[in-house]
């Protein structure tokens, strides 16, 4: 018997003793007309708990109760919930019994559209007014029959409806004053999200127009088909170009702009997903130099697999997220190669390698407008490994690390690419150390943890480090952060972000399945500390990230279960896994509220390092 | 019959075609994957309802049983971690016959991660191309060859004493 035929015998057994069974469709079409069925509410219920969601047409009112409030059906989710506003439509999903009046601040189930789906019972947030960051969605028009509705997170998102309100067609997301195209399989749409000094937007097809005054800061313009192959701007009345696109654009025959339909998920919750990019034109690594310049991901360096020969890799390429294509870079300079890492300054990305354990140091900037490298004076850098790297606004900062057998001593070394000086920095208050954690907040560079030579004197003894200090270069002065006195000793880190002017760093504690992530953060306009939300399910340490993306922190675990946290909620979701090989050591991108998460090996000495990725869907 | 009524029928019956001839498919598979029945039943079910909720689109798709496998699957795999199940190494008495007329392939096959294991079932089990099974659990190509190189790999290495 062959090894293939010996499998497909066995697999057959196995199928063959599956116990028979049978699903039973009622009870799905029963929990699916009534998910959460402790989310019904009376109207009863205080107007200020109410969530807006989207809307059935009046056709499509159902009226379920004879002696009850006017009931709608949710397109999201299937159930009746009463209309407690007609003008703007307030839908109320709030569950269980609650006060006639439930004032601010206070704590009960509710539902916000993202967490209609994927949510459990009893899972709790903060009541919030209507209207506020973080509140419920709120109708704010009709479009030629489109019903429109912004949901007001952070991310300002909006959804799309048909007449119908069965279908929700779009979910765009912006910061202030973005423009945005919308290409779904019903309909294609022109967005514009502003700020209140915006009294109009203009839409342009080929140079004719259209206006609309936004309603909650959004304006949105249906496009035909065909439109979509024209060329289209969108401008504010103050004057900002918001969007100006060619003829392009995806229609339904390509690929969607805001994708509906997830691609490479199982993940069910809305809005959340992935899809995957493009295999890279470079073999798979880790330990690579990497930037988002705005418009490309940078890749460059790293090694391959440290069983080959020469491990060491010197090319790299670029990723462009719009296109979904890749490009080789030029050659770097020559003798550069294997670990790297870099900044990004606004205009050049800066690059550093040190050819561990031997040197030498080198430093290229790269010109993604010239595509072309330039070797840059190393100053007073000795090589080193696990040195700190931080764009400061002005100046690249070098610390710590540890060349040869002796830590890099004493002060940051600083590099202006604007002048090609150098400069060097005041020692720090605390112990020189490798691979510390560092986050620049405009002001100070803040540095934690990390791993320091033991007390005593043994060189061959390292702790990890549980203190941290801020160092201001405009006046050279450091201070030493405070203790977080709930943190043990010799803890290690997991990486850490900087969000919400919080430097938040993740830590393992103790938990039923092992060792579990946490997460702590420092506010430096408080000089405190705060414990984030525990997630005992995320386990130490990451995959990838930690990384910032706009106003969510990123982080997969090392079994490639995804987590975000907003600190707008101070709540943790989890995104299930993601959908490629589990693997370490990945290149994390944040591309605006996107993530990007490439390459990365198993760890396994006989195991090529991946050359695929994903980008999250927001 | 209400606008409602008549699109709610329509849905209704349309989704009762792709339950009758899905969720069979999905619960055995699942069940050889996870190698636990009485699990693979409620991650069915689970999909299943999640799928009836986003009819309107999960009809649209280009592989709705396989949306659904996948949902399945990573229901299936959440449950199993939440129980502090490892993946790779729970073998249920509920799939295996009583005595594995191959026990040390069933020991090697249990041995495999889940990711692994599913291409394994779909390719030897099911005979699905490198295409069929990328569609169905929603990754590439290049994955999937990757994935069942790794797993044939890690199970000739694991019986190499026997082959």
């Amino acid at each position: 018997m062959t090894f293939d035929s010996r499998i497909r015998s066995h697999l057959e057994a196995q199928l063959d003793s599956v116990p028979a069974a049978n699903g039973d469709l009622d009870q799905v079409l029963a929990r699916g007309h009534r998910r959460r069925i402790s989310y019904r509410v009376t109207q009863a219920v205080a107007v200020a708990a109410a969530v807006v969601l989207a809307v059935a047409s009046t056709a499509l009112i159902v009226s379920l109760l004879s002696n009850g409030p006017r009931l709608v059906v949710s397109p999201i989710t299937g159930e009746e919930l009463p209309v407690i506003s007609e003008d703007p439509l307030v839908l109320q999903a709030q569950p269980g019994p609650a006060p006639d009046d439930v004032p601010e601040g206070t704590e009960v189930p509710i539902r916000t559209i993202d967490s209609l789906v994927g949510a459990e019972e009893g899972d709790a947030t903060t009541l919030r007014p209507l209207g506020s960051p973080g509140g419920p969605i709120v109708a704010i028009g009709n479009v030629q029959g489109w019903r429109i509705f912004t949901y007001q997170t952070s991310r300002r998102k909006i959804l799309i409806t048909d007449a119908s309100g069965q279908f929700v067609l779009g979910n765009a997301t912006g910061g202030e004053n973005t423009g945005m195209t919308i290409g779904v399989a019903q309909g294609y749409f022109a967005v514009a999200l502003v700020g209140p000094d915006v009294e109009t937007v203009t839409l342009t097809i080929d140079g004719e127009s259209a206006w609309q005054q936004p309603v909650e800061g959004v304006a949105v313009f249906p496009l035909n088909s065909n439109d979509t192959q024209k060329h289209l701007t969108l401008t504010a009345s103050t004057g900002t170009l918001l969007l100006e696109t060619g003829p392009d654009i995806a229609g339904p025959e390509d690929e969607p702009l805001a994708p509906t339909q997830p691609a490479d998920t199982g993940n069910t919750a809305l809005g959340q997903g992935w899809h995957a990019i493009a295999d890279a034109p470079i073999v798979g690594r880790y330990a690579n130099a990497s930037a988002w310049t705005g418009e490309y991901v940078l890749l460059w360096g790293g090694i391959h697999r440290p069983s080959d020969l020469d491990p060491d890799l010197s090319d790299g390429a670029r990723y462009d997220p719009a296109t979904d294509e890749w490009a080789m870079l030029p050659p770097a300079p020559d003798g550069m190669s294997g670990p790297a890492r870099s900044v990004w300054t606004g205009d050049r990305w800066i690059v550093r390698t040190d050819h561990v354990p031997d040197g030498p140091v080198q430093l290229a900037s790269y010109d993604p407008v010239a595509n072309e490298w330039t070797e840059l004076d190393t100053g007073p850098l000795g090589y080193g490994d696990g040195y700190l790297m931080m764009w400061t606004g002005d100046e690249v900062i070098f610390w710590g690390g540890h060349g040869g057998d002796v830590l890099s001593s004493g002060a940051p070394a600083a590099y202006n690419p604007a002048t090609a000086t150098w400069r060097e920095l005041a020692a720090a208050p605390i112990a020189t150390r490798t691979d510390p954690v560092a986050a620049w907040n405009g002001s100070e560079l803040l540095v934690w943890g990390g791993t320091v030579s033991c007390s005593g004197g043994d060189s061959t003894c390292v702790e990890f480090a549980t203190d941290g200090a801020a160092l201001n270069p405009a006046d050279i002065s450091w201070r030493a952060l405070p203790v977080n006195p709930n943190v043990a000793p010799d803890t290690s880190t997991a990486g850490s972000v900087l969000i919400g002017g919080e430097f938040v760093v993740f830590l393992p504690i103790d938990c039923e399945s092992g060792r579990c992530v946490a997460g702590i953060a420092y506010d430096p306009a408080t000089d405190t500390w705060r414990r984030l939300p525990d997630l005992g399910n995320m386990e130490w340490s990451f995959s990838a990230g930690p990384v910032a993306a706009e106003s969510e922190i990123y982080a997969w675990d090392r079994t490639g279960e995804g987590f975000t946290y907003s600190p707008a909620v101070d709540r943790w979701t989890d995104l299930g896994e993601y959908p490629m090989e589990n693997r370490f050591s990945a290149t994390v991108v944040a591309i605006g509220d996107q993530v990007l998460v490439w390459g990365g090996w198993t760890g396994a000495a006989a195991d090529d390092p991946f050359n695929d990725g994903f980008l999250t869907v927001p | 019959m209400s606008r409602t009524n008549q699109m709610e029928q329509l849905r209704w019956t349309d989704f009762e075609d792709f339950y009758s001839s899905t969720w069979q498919e999905v619960y055995r598979t699942l069940t050889v994957v996870v190698r636990d029945a009485d699990l693979a039943r409620e991650a069915t079910d689970e999909a299943m309802v999640r799928a009836y909720q986003r009819w309107s689109q999960v009809r649209r798709y280009d592989n709705p049983s396989g949306w659904v496998y996948r949902v399945a699957l990573n229901w299936a795999r959440s449950r199993m971690r939440k129980l502090q199940r490892v993946d790779h190494i729970v073998i249920d008495q509920s799939v295996e016959p009583e005595t594995p007329a191959d026990p040390s392939l069933e020991r090697a096959i249990a041995a495999l991660p889940l990711h692994h294991r599913e291409v394994i079932v779909l390719h030897y089990l099911f005979d699905l191309s490198g295409p069929q099974i990328a569609a169905r659990l929603g990754i590439r190509e290049g994955t999937v060859r990757s994935r069942l190189n790794r797993a044939v790999a890690a199970l000739r290495e694991e019986l190499s004493d026997d082959v």
